[in-house]
């Protein structure tokens, strides 16, 4: 089976340091945290792909367990902007 | 079927460009998060469908764990980037963050003022105002 796993990783990751310019270059927090969400959505897209490519599970069970902790970690950078905007 | 396939992982791929360079282009936080969050669900939706796709014609025993687990790793994505969107929105809009070009300003008129629906900014004034 020829599947382009390989080539679709390399692909992820060059996506994902584009994106890392983005969370540096952004003028305020949100645009920073959307880069952040973006990231992390392809960092999960990824894992499954080199999963996919080794035959091993043990890297999408990585990728599901880092998926939760970015939503919470999400969530929690969205509450803390609110929070800035009642403290001003 | 392998043809297929490819093509699955290929379009997931482009659809995976394209939410980098809207990433990229687009001049505000609201556009990017159009950019950012729908694109790539579509994406890892292409991408997993054409990983099983490559999977299928004949299943090995690790293979169809790695089936398993993209699925419950897509279920995942499918369920939590609305959420995490919709509260960078939220809160962006709450900061006060308006969209870029936009000429009428209908966001501090008090019809469309979302911190009166908040119970959290409710209650905390109201404790501000006892305080005082």
């Amino acid at each position: 089976m020829n599947l382009y796993l390989g080539y679709a990783a390399v692909a992820l990751s060059a996506l994902i340091l584009i994106a890392v310019i983005r969370v540096f270059a952004g003028k305020n927090i949100p645009e920073r945290v959307v880069a952040l969400d973006v990231i992390n959505t392809l960092v999960i897209i990824a894992m499954i792909v080199l999963g996919a490519h080794y035959r091993k599970p043990l890297y999408i069970d990585i990728g599901i367990v880092y998926g939760i902790l970015s939503f919470v970690g999400t969530l929690y950078i969205a509450r803390y902007i609110r929070e800035e905007r009642e403290r001003r | 079927m392998s043809i297929l396939s490819d093509i699955l992982l290929g379009l997931g791929i482009f659809v995976c460009v394209i939410s980098v360079i809207g990433l990229l282009r687009f001049p505000d936080v609201y556009t990017r998060l159009h950019a950012g969050t729908k694109a790539t669900t579509l994406g890892s939706l292409l991408v997993v469908s054409g990983i099983i796709v490559g999977f299928l014609p004949e299943i090995d025993d690790s293979e169809f764990m790695i089936i398993i687990h993209a699925l419950i790793a897509v279920m995942l994505i499918i369920f939590t980037n609305p959420i995490s969107a919709h509260a960078i929105a939220r809160a962006a809009m709450l900061a006060g963050i308006k969209p870029a070009m936009a000429e009428v300003d209908e966001y501090n008129s008090p019809s469309h003022d979302i911190s009166v629906n908040d119970n959290d900014t409710n209650k905390s004034d109201e404790v501000l105002k006892e305080e005082q």
